[in-house]
């Protein structure tokens, strides 16, 4: 939502957090899978859960002090 | 900036997310427990979860002074009904997975088998068997040699898929440290392979398989199997059997040495020990242990039950715990139970709650009894011509003797009753104490 525009409070911040949180993780799960050791996305994948829930929880208890925007 | 501050959002989702996160992942990696079975019992904690995050919300909007978020977003609605869902879905997999049926639906079983060759041992040899996903079935032979017939199953889109899959996986017979090993080598989770293993009698074996069941008769040395979800099925030991159990049956009978199981799951049978019998664990059941020479010992979270010597049987199932012909002592701390005991002829501790007691002896007791319960009844079914010398005291009920004597003592007051005195010549010991029930001492015809 703060994409584009120029909210600089914490709360927007810490959302547009989100998606490069997300696509480092997946990229992650799927680099440790690919060398094999042993390891796999299916079995690790709910620490995406896990990563989107803290970001989440992050951005609900941040302040959106100086939030500009809808 | 529209209407002054926006809305404060939930912590809930974030919360919620990384619960589920958390579970799935533990799920995932220790594999051990039914995530419906976990929600089954758990569930209110979402609730209070919930709760609690609104709670926190409403006092944090409170603070900075801004509107409390929604109390249900559709976003949250939605969330659930995902959650709901991929929960649903990891479950029927489990499901699928445990009932040893095909997952994707689109995918065929197929089988291979193939031998390892056979490999000399010494006729004493010490064994360990090990596949993760799979049975294994131990047959004790006369020769010298360690056999195995593997049994791979896979399921695949096609079969050049499954072979490849199957063949990634190896079955070998390695010596190591002065025994033996028959492993499986990269077996992932999608390979079930099922051992057949033919060994000297005289061996003793260790068997693991992480999914799948233990199978043996008539092996001459001692056993160790592990068996988690699958089932235990042990017959005619030499020596001692410990084996561990993560869900499923048990069934261990005839050994000559000592039986010990721990762990957790269904039914339970041991009998025809020689030794000494120990069962620890938490068991749905029906649990049987029966002819135990050298006594029997029974633990779980809530009940912990020792008999000296067991000709007969302890058994039980749905709230009722029966143990019948104990010749030796016995001493049973539990609670929730009914307890009936026939024919136990030696000392009796029983401490109980919330359950009735019912003790029935063919001969006049020999040696001293003491039960303590609360909430239960306790009844005593003596032969007339016993003797002894009672202390039964009852709060909030009733003691009622068909045994009446002059030195046999009623005393009722303000709803408490008491009973001491003596009957006959002298004889053991009864301290009998209840509350809100009756305590009854009856006449055996």
């Amino acid at each position: 939502m703060a994409n584009g525009t120029k909210c600089k409070c914490q709360r927007c911040t810490i959302c547009g957090l989100m998606v490069p949180a997300v696509l480092i993780t997946i990229g992650a799960l799927f680099l440790l899978g690919r060398l094999g050791w042993g390891y796999s996305f299916g079995r690790w994948w709910p620490v995406l859960l896990i990563v989107i829930g803290i970001i989440k929880l992050a951005e609900a208890m941040a302040s959106s002090e100086g939030h500009i925007g809808p | 900036m529209t209407n002054g501050r926006p809305r404060q959002r939930s912590i809930f989702i974030g919360l919620l997310l990384i619960l589920l996160g958390v579970l799935f992942l533990w799920h995932n990696l220790r594999g051990s427990f039914v995530i419906w079975q976990l929600l089954e019992r758990w569930w209110p904690v979402l609730l209070i979860v919930w709760g609690l995050a609104k709670l926190y919300d409403h006092l944090a909007a409170r603070r900075t002074g801004q509107t409390a978020p929604r109390t249900i977003t559709s976003g949250e609605v939605l969330l659930v009904f995902l959650v709901l869902a991929l929960a649903g879905a990891i479950g029927f997999g489990d499901w699928m997975h445990e009932h040893g049926g095909r997952w994707p639906p689109w995918a065929q079983s197929y089988s291979f088998s193939e031998e390892v060759p056979a490999e000399g041992v010494p006729l004493d040899a010490r064994i360990s068997i090990r596949t993760d996903r799979g049975d294994i079935t131990v047959r004790p032979e006369d020769a010298a040699e360690v056999r195995v017939v593997v049994k791979k199953t896979v399921n695949a889109s096609d079969e050049a898929e499954a072979k490849r899959r199957a063949k990634q996986v190896t079955v070998g017979i390695a010596e190591n440290a002065g025994g033996y090993e028959v492993e499986t080598h990269n077996q992932g989770g999608d390979v079930r392979v099922d051992l057949e293993v033919h060994l000297p009698k005289q061996a003793s074996i260790t068997a693991r398989s992480s999914h799948g069941g233990v199978q043996l008769a008539g092996l001459a040395g001692s056993v160790t199997a592990l068996a988690q979800r699958g089932d235990l099925n042990i017959r005619d030991v030499g020596g001692d059997v410990t084996a561990e159990l993560e869900r499923g049956d048990a069934h261990i009978v005839g050994a000559r040495g000592n039986v010990k199981l721990s762990g957790r799951g269904g039914e339970v049978e041991v009998s025809d020990v020689k030794g000494e019998a120990v069962v620890q664990g938490e068991y749905y059941g029906p649990i049987r242990i029966a002819k135990v020479t050298k006594g029997a010992r029974f633990v779980s979270h809530r009940t912990d039950l020792t008999v000296s010597q067991l000709s007969g049987r302890i058994e039980t199932g749905s709230g009722r715990l029966e143990i019948s012909d104990a010749l030796g002592n016995l001493s049973l701390v539990t609670r929730k139970y009914d307890i009936v005991l026939d024919n136990v002829t030696g000392r009796v501790s029983i401490e109980d709650r919330e359950g009735n007691i019912e003790l029935r002896f063919r001969q006049p007791p020999g040696e001293d009894i003491a039960i303590s319960d609360e909430m239960g009844n306790i009844e005593l079914l003596l032969p007339p011509l016993a003797s002894f010398e009672v202390h039964a005291e009852c709060r909030k009920g009733d003691v009622n003797s068909e045994f009446n004597d002059a030195a046999l003592k009623e005393v009722e007051e303000r709803g408490n009753s008491k009973l001491d005195g003596k009957h006959g010549a002298k004889g053991p010991t009864m301290n009998l104490k209840t509350s809100y029930g009756t305590i009854r001492l009856r006449k055996a015809e």
